[in-house]
């Protein structure tokens, strides 16, 4: 096991649209350790989301290492990606991505039924329960409310007991009072051990974090801890 | 849970949370199949109907006829005592005929029609293997009696049983009244529906009639040798090949300048078999475009419904499907599709078959277990490569792009 659980070197990433090439990432260099609860501020079109891709395994950098828990992702075949996703890395997003057809059960189950695993339904279950929803499970996306939905996103990424959760904004399409619930819910999985990687625009919800980065024009320009 | 298993579940959600996409592909794949497998089956049920026909019209017979034209019909070259050197030559029993247009009447009902009265004698009912639908066939010295071809009995008796009625006939102006001893069935059951559709029927040449049995037998007395007939059936012995003989037979016509072709009915029954085996080759081909039609409405169709699924894809994607598992899911969907619709489709197709047995054919539908896997196996392996393409390609797009897209 390695000391850092994510490492990232000299990470470039550039789009290319047409004879247009974007530069999304400028040299990034950043070591994530296990337990750290991280927060990414910074204004739309910095690179947040795009590094967040690459964290998370759904995107390979154009230049550069990452290295998930000492291991050089950019040999990873597709195959390989899938699965760290699958039982490492669980996401959170700003629209919450649930299958709408599916119940909160099915959704927070379906990681483990990937992975092949067993007690799926008691584990889903129970991540439902750990954000307040256990009387909520049979409910389809669309009979929660917004603040519901996100809370099935969290369970469905921490029922797989990943290695960090990677949120993007997850607090940008609700309410104060609910993102702050939501908020809430991360503190306790941040207090429970799991490692928190976090977008946000909100600088309240940055002040939650134990260390605070901050991106402009794919560079990374702020890393600040709460005790520094 | 297995991955499998886990795959399954996932087809089985997708086929039920999507009841009006799940109820048009059934419905597209149903109707499809079924009408592939109605399609195979009436033309199945043509050549077993044809089959079981042909076997009743006399194997071991050789027919003996005048080649049709006018100046044969008035001349009638075939004289009484060359069935002595036919006999002789094919060792079997012989029926001498002679043909001639009649028209007949029923008084009771005012019925009327045209047909062929052939004069023939008792022997007849032993060469050519009749079957009887009632009464009996000509017997010996009874000179008033004939027996109907179904198809006469059913125009002029239509309502009733023909044999004890009389019917009066009209034989080149000469009235003679006859009755009815018997009815023969209609070998050619296949051809009945077809008979009333056949709008160009009645052009035809009434010597071919022969061959149609469409006719009226009569006794008639064959006793000078130099009385003109038209033709003879000969029953070829057992240890004889009917096809030798014929040859034999008409090698002798030829030598004798006699304008006759002598025929062996198996030979006709070959040719007949052969003509249905092109004709069913090529209607066959309905199924194949009927197949082709169903595999481009499923592929149209599963484009479209995959690429509205495109999100949930890559959803599942970023959760940690494999492209296999997406790929699998979605081929797994179609299959299960394709088995439902199979079934449904044997159903659909058996109850097509009953409809158009009782409204519009005149032969049983015919499905073969064979047939009927070929199809299913066909609708289950066209729906899988319809599916194929566009699922591998929802699991190849880039997760990030899609869940971008609003």
């Amino acid at each position: 096991m390695s000391s850092h659980l994510l490492k990232l070197e000299g990470i470039n990433k550039i789009y290319q649209d047409g004879v247009l090439k974007v530069h999304a990432l400028h040299d990034i260099n950043l070591s994530v350790g296990r337990g750290e609860f991280v927060t990414i501020m910074g204004p739309s079109g910095s690179g947040k989301s795009t590094l967040l891709h690459i964290l998370g395994c759904l995107d390979h950098p154009t230049e550069g290492r990452y290295l998930f828990d000492g291991q050089d992702t950019s040999q990873y075949t597709d195959h390989e990606l899938a699965l760290t996703r699958n039982k490492r890395i669980g996401f959170v997003f700003q629209s919450f991505n649930l299958l709408q057809r599916e119940t909160a059960i099915e959704n927070v189950s379906l990681p483990l039924m990937y992975a092949g695993e067993s007690n799926v339904d008691t584990r889903a279950k129970e991540a439902l329960g750990k954000v307040g929803l256990a009387e909520r499970t049979g409910h389809r996306p669309g009979q929660l409310s917004g603040g519901e939905q996100q809370r099935v996103a969290i369970a469905r990424a921490m029922v797989k007991r990943p290695d960090v959760i990677l949120a993007d904004e997850p607090t940008g399409n609700l309410d104060t009072a609910v993102g702050r619930n939501i908020m809430d819910v991360f503190n306790q999985l941040h207090a429970d051990g799991l490692t928190i990687i976090l977008i946000t625009h909100n600088p309240e919800v940055a002040e939650l974090g134990t260390r605070k980065l901050r991106l402009r024009d794919g560079k990374l320009t702020e890393d600040q801890s709460a005790a520094g | 849970m297995s991955r499998l298993h886990s795959v399954i579940t996932f087809a089985k959600r997708g086929l039920s949370r999507r009841p009006l996409q799940t109820f048009l592909l059934l419905v597209v794949l149903t109707v499809s199949l079924s009408g592939t497998m109605t399609i195979m089956a009436v033309l199945s049920g043509i050549k077993a109907q044809m089959f079981r026909d042909l076997k009743r019209v006399g194997l071991d017979v050789v027919n003996v006829q005048m080649i049709p034209n006018m100046e044969n019909l008035l001349l009638s070259p075939l004289m009484n005592e060359d069935l002595k050197w036919m006999h002789r030559m094919s060792g079997g029993e012989i029926a001498p005929f002679r043909v001639e247009m009649a028209n007949g009447v029923n008084l009771e009902n005012t019925n009327t029609g045209d047909f062929l009265l052939l004069t023939t004698t008792p022997a007849w009912g032993g060469i050519a293997p009749l079957e009887l639908i009632e009464g009996e066939f000509l017997k010996p010295g009874d000179f008033d009696s004939c027996v109907l071809d179904e198809q006469v009995a059913d125009r002029i008796f239509p309502d009733e049983s023909a044999v004890g009625k009389d019917i009066y006939m009209s034989i080149q102006g000469a009235i003679t009244v006859y009755r009815v001893v018997g009815v023969l069935k209609d070998p050619f059951a296949i051809r009945k529906r077809f008979d009333q559709l056949d709008f160009a029927g009645a052009a035809r040449s009434t010597i071919n009639r022969v061959l149609e049995f469409k006719s009226v037998y009569v006794n008639g007395e064959f006793i000078e040798d130099h009385e003109p007939v038209h033709g003879a059936v000969v029953k070829v012995p057992a240890d004889a090949d009917a096809k030798v003989v014929a040859r034999q037979l008409q090698d002798e016509l030829n030598r004798r300048q006699l304008p006759n072709v002598a025929w062996a009915r198996k030979d006709w029954v070959n040719a007949v078999l052969k003509g249905a085996d092109l004709t069913t080759q090529v209607a066959s081909m309905l199924w194949v475009i009927v197949l082709f039609v169903t595999g481009v409405m499923i592929l149209t169709i599963s484009l479209v419904a995959i690429r509205e699924r495109y999100r949930e894809l890559a959803i599942r994607r970023t959760e940690g499907a494999l492209r296999s598992q997406i790929v699998s899911q979605l081929l797994l969907e179609n299959v299960l599709l394709s088995v439902v619709a199979g079934a449904a489709a044997i159903g659909l197709a058996q109850f097509a078959g009953h409809v158009l047995e009782a409204r519009y054919l005149s032969w049983a539908p015919t499905f073969l277990p064979s047939e009927m896997a070929l199809t299913l196996s066909l609708g289950v392996i066209i729906g899988a490569l319809a599916t194929v393409i566009p699922a591998y390609r929802a699991a190849s797009l880039d997760p990030v792009e899609v869940l971008r897209q609003p």
